[in-house]
């Protein structure tokens, strides 16, 4: 996969090293999610890679036929962390087994060769 | 805002064009709106449109290689990128410039014509499909989500949840929206479907079933604006616009994931610039391209409180006899939703409502229309309000 920024090639690396991660400005406090090169908030350059817990609810999902590196009937969902910011990812197990408000926590895997993606499972 | 539409002009919509191009179904539409108008090229000092299709290579220079065809000067010409939302900003901006006095005529069109249509080619046709996912972010992209539709389906999933709305009364959004179609020639979908026929659908992406999805089509619209000096008797006032923008994508990263809040604020916005509400609506065009989006957007546009609009379908509200006619042009469920031109279809519907000329299908004493566009879920939403009366 090609980045288009240095931003999301250190996400990524970050995933490689299995940990879930984003920026926090140094100067505000501000965390959010994707990553940013600089604080929207404040403008600050300033700002750290925090890794997130990797824990959070599962706010919807749902499936989709074949595609570009998805496999159905894999599912996809929003999960909102208990940091306060959502990710869309994997979920991991079959669609009736799921619901809304769930509990899940993340997971590491390597979708294709060097590229390592996040996923969700039951908690 | 003294702004006026004095023609309209569409082919009908369909599955795929042929071997027409975009341009070519670009001229056959101008011309019906301008003969519609009573105006001829030479009128137009202000040219505005969008790329011409989704799934389709970009192209530069539409509106200056029109400008050349139709052999005009103009004042102002310009392509509007805006996902679905395109040509209905185009015809904001149209009208803002026509308001102001910097263009006295404007041309507003949009064809879509979109190349896998006819039959998709992983050969050939994959270069299209990676270079529309590149709208997703880094983030996103990696997941594998290539249509809008399993997006569309958490948020539809999220919406049912929350409201405790069942697929059975979600489905009769579909089955009304095709007895709306098989009354209009230009509609792609026009024979009747039922309750039991959207339910046994297969499942594209749970809980949407196949007839819950707009269908892909081709299409193209033109519409011409004027000041009140050229504006005719059968011309339509425009009241006003509204328009907002969330900064998320099809998957929100932020903010609600079962309402649409920019096509509320867009909403608000509209009705207080023309000085109206939701009630006044007599006829309305909403930009649903799946059942459950259509029922969001009722409740975002006033139509039904939240968690309302499937009850508000089911009970007639929203067809003839109702407190308004929504989507009386089919919808895009059953009109065809060729996204670059949907905007422009619907202002044909709403224009030719407001005329008194829809036939069959006219709703009666239309007075006061509004339409919608979407940039994509959740993201950004343009409303327009239209007025009956001469110039």
């Amino acid at each position: 996969m090609d980045f288009p920024d240095r931003i999301s090639e250190r996400f990524y690396a970050e995933l490689r090293e299995s940990r879930l991660s984003t920026t926090k400005c140094n100067a505000c406090g501000s965390l959010r999610f994707p990553p940013r090169a600089w604080c929207p908030d404040c403008l600050g350059e300033d700002l750290g890679w925090v890794a997130l817990s990797g824990n959070g609810t599962l706010a919807a999902f749902s499936t989709q036929e074949t595609a570009i590196r998805f496999r159905a009937p894999d599912v996809i969902g929003l999960v909102d962390l208990d940091e306060g910011v959502r990710v869309l990812s994997h979920i991991v197990g079959d669609y009736e087994d799921l619901s809304i408000g769930q509990r899940v926590t993340v997971d590491f895997f390597e979708a294709e060769p060097g590229l390592t993606l996040h996923r969700f499972r039951s908690a | 805002m003294s702004a006026w539409i004095a023609g309209v002009g569409a082919v009908p919509c369909r599955r795929w064009y042929g071997e027409r191009t975009a341009h070519e179904l670009s001229l056959a539409v101008i011309r019906a709106a301008l003969l519609d108008a009573g105006l001829a090229p030479r009128d137009v000092d202000g040219l505005y449109t969008t790329q011409i299709g989704w799934f389709a290579p970009q192209e530069k220079f539409l509106a200056q290689r029109m400008a050349e065809t139709l052999g005009i000067q103009t004042r102002a010409q310009m392509e509007i990128e805006c996902g679905g939302a395109s040509s209905l900003v185009a015809l904001r901006i149209a009208a803002d410039d026509v308001g102001s006095g910097r263009v006295r005529c404007a041309l507003v069109w949009a064809a879509d014509v979109e190349v896998p249509q006819k039959s998709f080619d992983p050969e050939k046709h994959m270069h299209l499909v990676e270079q529309a996912l590149k709208y997703q972010t880094p983030y996103v992209q990696p997941y594998g989500v290539v249509g809008a539709v399993a997006l569309y389906a958490m948020s539809a999933q999220a919406y049912m949840h929350e409201h405790g709305v069942p697929p059975a009364e979600v489905a009769e959004v579909s089955v009304l929206l095709r007895r709306h179609a098989s009354a209009n020639p230009l509609a792609y979908l026009r024979d009747p479907i039922t309750v039991e026929d959207v339910l046994s659908s297969r499942i594209v992406s749970p809980p949407m079933h196949f007839l819950e999805c707009a269908p892909w089509a081709d299409g193209a619209a033109a519409v011409v604006v004027v000041g009140s000096e050229l504006a005719g008797p059968r011309a339509v006032r425009i009241r006003g616009f509204g328009e907002a923008h969330d900064p998320t994508t099809f998957a929100p990263l932020v903010g609600p994931i079962s309402r649409y809040p920019s096509a509320g604020r867009a909403a608000e916005d509209a009705y207080k610039r023309a000085g109206v509400g939701p009630s006044d609506v007599d006829v309305a065009e909403v930009y649903g391209p799946f059942s459950v989006e259509e029922l969001q957007l009722y409740e975002e546009l006033g139509f039904a409180g939240p968690g309302q609009a499937a009850r508000a379908v089911a009970t007639g509200r929203t067809t003839y006899g109702g407190d308004l006619v929504v989507n009386p042009s089919g919808g895009r469920l059953s009109f065809g939703h060729p996204p670059y031109a949907t905007p422009l279809y619907e202002t044909f519907e709403i224009v030719t409502q407001l005329r008194g000329e829809a036939g069959e299908r006219q709703v009666d004493g239309a007075r006061l229309g509004l339409f919608n566009a979407e940039h994509g879920m959740v993201n950004g939403s343009v409303v327009a309000v239209l007025e009956r009366g001469g110039g």
